[in-house]
């Protein structure tokens, strides 16, 4: 799947099943260099969803200091044609000052094998191979 | 006020909190007294308005729960990368 700059920044386009309702977030960072994938609380608020009371409640302190996230296993997600099932995500506010609606973080990328061309300007996902079965030799009867 | 207290007046509620006494252990920090900022019931009023008291004194340690979690557990979590600039 192609990706897009902004701001001398990867960016795609992903879906994410929460509750049974597809929610389309456009303007997603693949972003490396983030442990856990953020998406922006905003549009759980435009489908009629919100934050939970079952939902963790995260602190993310880094540089520039501390926001407040919730977290929470969600159905599934799409990301460049892979189906990736209960993925956990965190839902916060993203002002960031330019347009923003996730953060594609190391856990998420990993989970689907995620190969990032920066020459064809894609983010590919390898599908889970089948696992080969080793079959252990039956020791011979006497 | 202890979260116990703030619970016992605003049950099955949204709050808005400073934490003023907390035990961090393993990456989770337990905040057991604090004081109470605002109540709503609806989740969405109290996390604008967390959202705009954080941005104003992003140093002090607010935090937005239900009162339905008997204790106020938050999960600290790092990070390198665009989050958190300003």
């Amino acid at each position: 799947m192609k990706f897009n700059w902004y701001g001398q920044l990867p960016f795609l386009s992903i879906e994410l099943n929460i509750d049974d309702t597809t929610i389309t977030f456009d303007n997603v960072l693949i972003d490396s260099g983030s442990a856990s994938s953020l998406f922006n609380v905003e549009k759980l608020y435009e489908n009629g969803l919100g934050i939970k009371n079952t939902d963790v409640v995260c602190n993310m302190v880094g540089i520039g200091g501390a926001e407040q996230v919730f977290q929470r296993e969600v159905k599934g997600a799409l990301i460049a044609d892979c189906h990736i099932g209960k993925p956990v995500v965190q839902f916060g506010e993203m002002d960031y000052g330019f347009q923003i609606d996730g953060l594609l973080g190391a856990d998420i990328l990993s989970s689907m094998s995620a190969v990032l061309d920066f020459h064809l300007e894609t983010l590919t996902g390898k599908k889970p191979e089948p696992k080969k079965i080793r079959l252990e030799q039956e020791p011979l009867r006497k | 006020m202890l979260w116990s207290e703030v619970r016992k007046s605003y049950p099955n509620m949204w709050v808005v909190v400073e934490a003023l006494k907390s035990d961090e252990q393993a990456n989770e920090k337990t905040i057991k007294e604090v004081a109470l900022l605002n109540a709503f019931t609806d989740s969405e009023q109290a996390y604008r308005n967390y959202t705009k008291i954080h941005k104003l004194q992003p140093q002090k340690d607010y935090v937005f729960a239900s009162t339905v979690n008997e204790t106020l557990k938050v999960k600290m979590l790092y990070w390198a990368g665009v989050r958190g600039k300003r």
